[in-house]
């Protein structure tokens, strides 16, 4: 179905290619997930199927490919769209008309395809993905589970042979993602589609693989494989693989439901176990001790006249990591942003070491309390990286101190890029760019939302060693996440917030379990044991 | 719901406010169109498609161009007070017919930009883009994206505002808005990227074909018959050959793009339909534009013109011209369909 043959690409004013020398050939029907670091090149080779490289990227192209027994070089975009239906990982910026129908539309309009088959076309995308009661709905009152959806009827509308999929969970929360998985394997089997699927989130796709490729950076070649074949030559697991290499288990498990087998009945071995061995215990209890620095109170905050927060109580303590999870809107931002003051509380208060905080000015909150948005983008402007910090203690009429400016660059990996263009650098470290920017002005309290979103393994590894070792300087960090594989290598305590309320908080060995299929993998293994240090980060 | 009775209300709309400069007359069908906003608006959801509200805005643009005039426009009879000094356009005096004049020309203008932010809040993006021909599809395709990418930059905007105010931004002089600026330009374009890629995927193309060798001998002869035709209208010739050589060339070139568009391999899969509202709002809105264009004598509204200069006085009002903006509140026969 796909064959690269010795293709190298590079793109325009790019020094090294993105792609080199890359030989792959991947087999009709089946859903191949293709991992590796940022800056590997799943992107580019996943937009060589359809001719978005080159003719969009523009660049050099050597070598041969053939994607559905043509050539994307010599087809064009246009062509190629009819085999390959195509996901971007952003669900804002996929879609050109405003309702459902007219969107899924779209692809057929410029297909020409005869107006008599059309309507029957959308009708079968839309109950394939579940979403015919989506179909007169303005894309924008869509929720992100839903919008992805609609991104995959719009791809497969005009029956495609082929399914590229851009990191399309790693927006969505554990169940939106796990029903969109579904829904594609499912779409996988019925319709014989080819599904090739980019995502870091490994523990969530690797069940439903056929097919596993890497994309090492390091070596600078690909290993493709059955997962299990190629699992071992990687440099980063998912906890239950980690655990199934680390005891030798055969065949490796790539389900909870596969290792269940191997530890039945059985508790976790001591080798499995960090060193030091033992279970590690809760940091909770300890902490009670602690006195809260941050204190919010019977908080209530509505949208427009729909309520958000209803009643929510959270304290912060000193030195810890509080991790608050819930369901896309279940109102973990609205939180943080009440905190800071861009939001007005209809009731309720929040306390910083005891001064109350309701009505300051989101400036004089956030001289003390740093708040990272989902998008860090929106923060960065300045001609370089020093200026973006510099800028944040100008705003704040703080004087300039040369050495901690050093020091926090450094800290966060970022001394050898001081003079860059921020925008010109990856993800993660314009991020840690963000991070600076807000950490400047030495808060007491860190609110972080959605850190790990788009991250890969090794940054979100260092985005790990950064929360660690605030913590121990004696900072406080909310973390609002959908990543509960961090949550349960980092975080101290566990808030769930639902319905605009907290429903459970406590210990992650406590909270986390109260997930059920979406706590982290090893919780679901070792439900008895005490496993929150032992994961991915160990 | 049927896209032509929309367009023709924002015809109707659009000739009223035009034909006159009564102020009465125009506050009428400022009022109707808020009237019809209303309706339309949804200011319960989260997203409202208007950019800012029409009343906020209009209120904003109508003080505006009433100062404007105002102190720029020295002229009228009736001086309220004397700016002193020499400031270029500023100093001299300020009249009453003045401000009334900018106040017109607001009451104008913001007439004109409630009736297309209510197409824009009423109206799917693809039923405009169903209304062009299919020649200028790419165009047309191009333009509604124009149109939505206003409410996601607002929301980029609030975003931004938001980011900066974590850093302790504050917005105090003309400087400060740099740190909006680039973000805001630098995300646009990174927006504008994101969406012609995945238009790339979906199959679209800008590519809307060329004419051929005929086709571009009927344009050039279109265009001919059109000069012509101008010519003839200015010059003492019949009174039906102007307007026929310019018929003769617009038809001529309509054909060859309607050609042209044939030729391109989109399909389309709404036909408009007609209700029986459908027709009865467009049958209202051809009332209003034969009320202002070609009423006989003894229907022809009055009081149309109206000039505060050099003195100001009451403007006339002719009862039938509340009749004509009722008329212009058709769009609630639409809602109700909706």
């Amino acid at each position: 179905m796909i064959r690269f043959e010795q293709l190298s690409f590079t793109y325009p004013g790019a020094g090294r290619p993105a792609l080199d020398n890359l030989t792959l050939h991947i087999p009709p029907g089946e859903l191949v997930l293709i991992t590796g670091h940022s800056g590997s090149g799943k992107s580019t080779f996943l937009r060589c199927l359809n001719g978005l490289v080159p003719h969009f990227s523009g660049g050099c192209l050597s070598g041969k490919v053939r994607v559905a027994g043509l050539d994307p070089v010599q087809a064009a975009p246009k062509m190629m769209s009819r085999k390959v239906g195509f996901v971007f990982q952003d669900p804002e910026s996929q879609f050109v008309m405003d309702t459902v129908e007219d969107d899924i539309l779209f692809t057929l309009e410029n297909a020409g395809v005869a107006a008599a088959d059309a309507q029957l076309k959308v009708s079968e995308a839309l109950a394939q993905l579940h979403i015919e009661r989506l179909r007169r709905r303005k894309i924008h009152t869509l929720s992100g589970g839903e919008r992805q959806r609609v991104a995959v009827a719009s791809a497969i509308v005009n029956s495609p042979e082929i399914l590229a999929l851009d990191e399309p969970t790693s927006q969505l929360d554990p169940q939106a993602a796990k029903d969109l998985l579904e829904i594609v394997q499912a779409l996988k089997t019925k319709l014989r589609l080819t599904v090739l699927l980019v995502e870091h989130r490994l523990e969530r796709v690797l069940a439903y693989a056929d097919r596993l490729v890497y994309f090492d950076a390091v070596r600078e070649i690909v290993v493709s494989g059955p997962p299990r074949q190629v699992l071992p030559s990687m440099d980063y697991h998912p906890p239950l693989v980690q655990i199934g290499l680390r005891l030798g288990w055969q065949p490796l498990p790539l389900s909870i439901e596969q290792a269940r087998s191997f530890v039945e009945l059985r508790s976790l071995p001591e080798e499995a176990l960090p060193a030091g061995g033992g279970p590690v215990p809760d940091a909770f209890p300890a902490l009670e001790k602690k006195p809260p620095v941050l204190e919010i109170e019977n908080l209530h905050v509505t949208a427009g006249k729909t309520p958000v927060l209803q009643g929510l109580d959270l304290q912060l303590r000193r030195a810890e990591i509080l991790a608050l999870i819930g369901e896309n809107g279940a109102g973990k931002t609205t939180l943080l942003r009440t905190v800071v003051g861009l939001l007005k509380p209809s009731a309720g208060r929040i306390l910083l070491q005891g001064e109350v905080l309701t009505g300051l000015s989101t400036s004089r909150i956030c001289r003390q309390v740093a708040y990272l948005p989902q998008d860090p983008n929106a923060l960065l402007f300045a001609e370089n990286v020093t200026a973006e910090l510099l800028q944040t203690l100008k705003n704040h009429n703080l004087p300039v101190d040369e050495r901690w400016l050093e020091e926090l660059l450094a800290r966060l990996g970022l001394s050898e890029e001081a003079a860059s263009y921020p925008r010109d650098l990856s993800v993660g470290q314009r991020q840690r760019i963000a991070l600076g920017a807000i950490l400047v002005t030495r808060p007491q309290i860190i609110l972080l939302d959605e850190p790990t979103r788009g991250l890969d393994f090794k940054t979100k590894q260092e985005l790990f060693r950064l929360l660690t070792a605030w913590r121990s300087e004696g900072k406080s960090i909310l973390l609002v996440t959908h990543d509960v594989e961090l949550v349960a290598s980092t975080a101290d305590r566990v808030a769930i917030l639902q319905e605009g309320r907290i429903s459970a908080s406590g210990a992650p060995s406590q909270t986390l379990a109260r997930l059920g299929e979406f706590a982290p993998q090893l919780f679901q293994l070792f439900p008895d044991q005490r496993t929150a240090h032992l994961s991915v980060h160990e | 719901m049927n896209s032509w009775p929309w367009l023709a209300w924002l015809a109707a709309v659009l000739l009223a406010v035009s034909a006159t400069r009564n102020p009465l007359y125009l506050f009428l069908i400022l009022l109707a169109l808020m009237i019809v906003f209303s309706f339309y608006s949804d200011p319960a959801g989260e997203e409202n498609l208007a950019v800012v509200s029409p009343l906020k805005f209009s209120i904003l643009i109508i003080t505006l161009a009433t100062l404007f005039n105002g102190l720029t426009s020295h002229f009228g009879a009736t001086v309220l007070f004397n700016i002193p000094g020499k400031i270029p356009l500023i100093s001299g005096p300020v009249t009453l017919e003045a401000l009334i004049f900018g106040f017109i020309n607001g009451l104008a203008l913001s007439a004109m930009l409630t009736a297309f932010t209510i197409i824009n809040v009423a109206l799917p993006v693809s039923a405009l883009i169903r209304l062009a021909p299919r020649t200028f599809y790419p165009l047309a395709v191009v333009v509604s994206i124009a149109v939505t990418f206003l409410p996601s930059t607002r929301r980029n905007i609030d975003q931004i505002i938001e980011a900066q105010k974590i850093r302790g931004h504050h917005l105090a002089g003309l400087r400060d808005w740099l740190p909006l600026i680039m973000p805001l330009l630098i995300g646009g374009l990174e927006r504008s990227l994101q969406l012609a890629e995945t238009m790339t995927a979906r199959g679209f193309t800008s590519q809307a074909g060329s004419l051929n060798q005929s086709q571009r001998f009927q344009v050039v002869a279109g265009l001919l018959l059109i000069f012509c035709g101008w010519l003839l209208v200015l010059s003492p010739a019949p009174v039906w050959a102007g307007p026929a050589f310019l018929a003769a060339g617009l038809l001529l070139i309509g054909t060859a793009f309607w050609l042209l568009g044939r030729q391109m391999p989109r399909a389309s899969f709404r036909k408009e339909t007609w209700s029986g509202r459908d027709v009865l709002a467009a049958s209202a809105c051809l009332g209003v534009v034969i009320m202002i264009l070609a009423a006989p004598p003894a229907l022809r509204l009055s009081g149309l013109a109206y000039q505060p200069y050099p003195q100001v006085g009451l403007p006339p009002f002719d009862a039938r011209f509340g009749f004509l903006a009722l008329l212009l509140l058709t769009p609630l026969i639409l809602k109700r369909e909706a």
